[in-house]
């Protein structure tokens, strides 16, 4: 069953085309990872699954319900089964560290304080953080630091849809590992399906199931890794090989 | 010339617009408020935020606002009435305008500015995305305690600041003008009236409404970093300040009619 389904999506502010006819299948429990060049359109297309942006036209359906339109209190429904990681972790500043990560199991979800700060600690505990900054405020922790409570902060409610926003960008080569793995063991081991951005191509190998290139406000391209490392695409293999020369501009004239 | 009137038109249609969606910001925000959840906690702490931390300015306010009008009202009158007419005037004055205009306008400054620097900061920085992701209506979260804390705080203010400011003319009346204590205190009893007390009251009520909500509004609608958040506070403090003014005309007119 798709989990997820993006069809014929398009998204534009005021003229400049940022998606047009975007068209994506996700099955439950996958982990697609979404490529593409700055400024294409990544971050926009998943503030679309979570209605933070509305789509100009098509259709999105999370477990084959549209969430296009829909009404507010239907939203947050959605919403309560879908987590996010976002590019600059959108921390609470006004919050400590543990309140930011049981924010949504408290606010959102009513869970009593004491059980919330115990789930809070062991999300806090799988993405590398130990006790001593719960009372921190964001402000006073490193920007790895950040996107790691952040992260802390997507899983805790529990999600059937994680959506990850650059998840080890500015992470040094063995956090940022560490949180591929956390990736890979939650989508393999909860079945959470999974949507992430990232630029860095030695985590798409690690986290993908399927590869998917943006490009021009559509997917350009979709498959494994394997598929990947194989595809005579020429979008693909300049991108994978970060050579400026082949089809892709995407500096300009990516409209 | 054209290009002028094409200026004026297109500032009338913008302002229209802006007028538009405030109402609707509003309408939604006071929907808002009689459906749950209501967030208690933070109610509680923009009550203390707007109410107990303003105090200080609004008693210095009204304090000094008394003690100039008592001089400056002794200067123009007949010194044998000044014992009835100073009193008279400074209940007048600060009960109905001074207490409620005045204080309205230093909390716009205060709190329109600190509310939409915050909301606006939290806008930019995706903070409020990060709250309907996470289930909380942003609305009842953020924009709902804060009206109802300026809607309740600031009448309580205005009482407060009526008594100081109507102590600060009690004090230059009776410490340097020379007029008698008693009969000037019981002047002041007698020029106490429900009616006056209550419209500046119900003004105080409006005022931080409309300091809240303009906060609020160009906080959540701030766009464009940093600068986009310096905007939204200077915004939200002239445009409170300019309402005040304007519902202040339009409350007196009511009350006046009376
Ligand atoms: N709320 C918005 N209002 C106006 N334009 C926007 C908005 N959000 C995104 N854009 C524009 O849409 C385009 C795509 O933005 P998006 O953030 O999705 O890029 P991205 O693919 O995530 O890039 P990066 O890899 O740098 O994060 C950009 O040109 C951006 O300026
Ligand atoms: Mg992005």
């Amino acid at each position: 069953m798709d989990k997820i389904v993006y069809k014929n999506v398009s998204k534009s502010f005021d003229d400049l085309i940022v998606l047009d006819d975007f068209s994506l299948n996700i099955k439950k429990g996958d982990s697609v990872v979404i490529i593409g060049g700055s400024g294409t359109g990544k971050s926009v297309s998943l503030k679309c699954l979570l209605g933070l942006l509305t789509p100009d036209n098509g259709s999105i359906k999370v477990d084959e319900q549209e969430t296009v339109g829909i009404s507010s209190e239907y939203r947050n429904k959605i919403n309560e089964n879908i987590g996010m990681l976002f590019q600059n972790g959108a921390l609470f500043d006004s919050m400590t560290v543990i309140e930011n990560v049981c924010f949504g199991l408290k606010s959102g979800k009513g869970i009593s304080d004491r059980k919330s700060r115990k789930i809070g600690i062991e999300c806090l505990d799988k993405v590398g953080l130990d006790k001593s900054i719960l009372d921190k405020y964001p402000s006073d922790l490193s920007g790895g630091m950040r996107k790691r409570v952040a992260l802390a902060r997507a899983i805790a409610t529990n999600p059937e849809i994680i959506l990850f926003d650059e998840p080890t960008t500015g992470l040094d080569p063995i956090t940022a590992s560490t949180i591929d793995n956390l990736i890979v063991d939650t989508v393999r081991k909860m079945g959470v399906t999974t949507i992430t951005v990232t630029h860095d191509l030695a985590s798409v190998r690690r986290i993908a199931d399927r590869v998917a290139l943006l490009y021009k406000g559509k997917i350009e391209w979709i498959g494994t890794v394997q598929e990947m490392d194989e595809t005579d695409n020429p979008f693909v293999k300049q991108f994978i090989n970060g050579s400026s020369k082949g089809p892709i501009h995407w500096a300009r004239g990516n409209k | 010339m054209f290009n002028i009137a094409q200026n004026i038109g297109s500032l009338i249609i913008d302002s229209v617009e802006v007028i538009g969606k405030m109402i609707r910001f509003s309408l939604i925000s006071i929907i808002g408020i009689l459906s749950r959840p209501f967030y208690t906690n933070i109610f509680i702490n923009q009550c203390i935020n707007i109410g107990f931390f303003s105090l200080p300015v609004v008693g210095m306010t009204t304090l000094f606002a008394g003690m100039v009008l008592a001089l400056q009202s002794y200067a123009g009158i007949n010194p044998n009435l000044a014992s009835t007419t100073i009193p008279n005037l400074i209940v007048l004055a600060i009960t109905r305008e001074l207490a409620p205009v005045l204080g309205g306008l230093m909390v716009a400054g205060r709190i329109g500015a600190s509310i939409a620097a915050e909301i606006g900061t939290m806008r930019v920085t995706e903070q409020i995305e990060a709250l309907e992701t996470l289930s909380t209506d942003p609305i009842k979260y953020l924009v709902i305690p804060r009206i109802l804390a300026g809607i309740i705080t600031l009448p309580i203010l205005v009482l407060i600041g009526d008594i100081i400011g109507i102590l600060g003319g009690y004090i230059v009346s009776v410490s340097k003008l020379g007029l008698n204590p008693a009969s000037y205190l019981n002047n002041t009893i007698e020029a106490l009236s429900l009616i006056g007390v209550i419209s500046g009251l119900t003004k105080a009520s409006v005022f931080g409404f409309i300091t809240t909500i303009m906060g609020c509004y160009q906080g959540y609608n701030s766009s464009g970093g940093a600068e986009g958040v310096g905007k939204a506070t200077t915004n939200a403090v002239v445009w409170s300040s300019i309402m005040i003014l304007i519902a202040n005309y339009i409350i007196t007119e009511m009350f006046v009619g009376v």
